[in-house]
């Protein structure tokens, strides 16, 4: 992607979300759009496992769905809130947004889960919302160890067992019998674990 | 008389081959059970790395845990090359050297883990771990570790693919799989919990 914004998973978002007590909305931007309904069912859901047990979903089609379920009628929502559905929002949406920003103020943030594609477009056509909003970050996934996490782990290992890279792949090939988990961490982080029995 | 009653009589190299395979027998009897219990695992790698993070957010949360939020979003999942993903929290410690990355219990122990799993047909499964919680050098025990060996599929060996160690690694015991969300609670709540109850000298009092 090339938002530039700063990569989040998700839990780290649902947290951030919860613990937010600054203005604004807070924003995930994932990359593949059609995929916002279901990442936003996912962050609702770490919400309450988080202890948010309160916590909602409102799927919007409009400028005007949106204010009325942050609105509620009558008093902004005081729990937390993740929003989807700004993929069918068009470019007249972000601007009736744009105006109405005062009717978005809750006494919780709102997450708002939303593609690429209509992030810029928030940002091409409702600016002052842009600007309100209070943090946006990308989706990522759970990261692998870096190069370098994962050469530590190996040169650890190769310290403590005294063996070779070598010797501990053939003797996983040799043995049949269980294997500990350091010399399975170790075959894994060269990518040699095939040698292992599966399950 | 005197020669058929020798023939029947076995042999100390038999007697010591039945006393192996009894104990074999037990042994992989017991190793089956406490190995075998089901147990439930979130769908794929990731989604468990959510729920372990999740854990720790809330012992965060609590003040169980002191280490900082960082420590617990840096838990890394690394695919293997056979559908397997190595999970790791805090960094390899074999020398209990508390400078290293790891996760922080109120009231001075830590810990770390390595996890792998496997993607089954059947779902995702637990492949290996070991979840070493440390009290420090003067404790004792210095530590406890939980270890799954990978799974056993030739009978004829012996050992405990689930064991524990108690403050030794010569020592193994026998021990149920537990899922790494349960092997957190354990660590935040379960052991530390029962070691701050302050000991009482001489006899108890009863109500």
């Amino acid at each position: 992607m090339t938002s530039g914004l700063a990569a989040a998973s998700l839990d780290e978002f649902a947290f951030r979300l919860l613990n937010w007590r600054s203005e604004g909305w807070l924003v995930l931007v994932i990359a593949d759009d059609l995929k916002a309904g279901d990442i936003a069912v996912k962050i609702a859901s770490l919400l309450r496992a988080l202890g948010a047990e309160a916590a909602t979903l409102v799927t919007v089609t409009s400028a005007d769905s949106l204010i009325h379920a942050v609105r509620q009628g009558q008093a902004p929502v005081d729990a937390p809130m993740v929003s989807c559905g700004y993929e069918r929002f068009h470019a007249e949406h972000w601007r009736q947004l744009d105006l109405a920003r005062s009717a978005l103020a809750t006494d919780h943030p709102v997450g708002m889960v939303m593609g690429g594609k209509p992030f810029g477009m928030m940002q091409a056509e409702a600016p002052h919302l842009a600007s309100w909003i209070g943090a946006a970050w990308e989706a990522a996934g759970v990261l692998p160890l870096t190069d370098k996490e994962r050469g530590a782990r190996l040169t650890r290992l190769r310290q403590r067992y005294k063996k070779t890279d070598a010797e501990v792949i053939a003797l996983a090939k040799a043995d049949r019998g269980s294997v500990d988990p350091d010399f399975v961490e170790w075959l894994i982080l060269l990518g040699q674990d095939g040698v292992l029995e599966p399950i | 008389m005197a020669s058929s009653n020798r023939s029947k009589r076995k042999s100390l190299a038999q007697l010591l081959e039945e006393f192996k395979q009894q104990r074999r027998e037990v042994a992989v009897g017991l190793q089956d059970r406490i190995a075998g219990l089901a147990y439930a695992l979130p769908e794929t790698p990731d989604d468990l790395v959510e729920e372990i993070r999740l854990r720790l957010l809330r012992a965060q949360g609590e003040g169980r845990i002191t280490s900082a939020r960082e420590e617990i979003w840096g838990i890394k999942a690394t695919p293997g090359a056979y559908k397997r993903t190595l999970i790791t929290g805090g960094e390899k410690d074999f020398d209990r050297d508390k400078s290293r990355k790891h996760f922080a219990i109120d009231g001075g122990a830590w810990f770390d883990f390595a996890i792998t799993v496997e993607s089954t047909e059947a779902g995702l499964r637990l492949y290996s771990y070991n979840f070493e919680i440390r009290f420090g050098a003067k404790e004792s025990p210095a530590f406890v570790r939980f270890d799954l060996n990978s799974p056993v599929h030739d009978n004829a060996t012996l050992g405990f693919r689930s064991h524990l160690h108690p403050g030794t690694d010569d020592w193994s015991v026998p021990m149920a799989v537990l899922t790494p969300v349960e092997l957190i609670d354990l660590f935040t709540y379960g052991i530390y919990e029962r070691r701050r109850r302050p000991r009482t000298k001489g006899k108890a009092k009863r109500a």
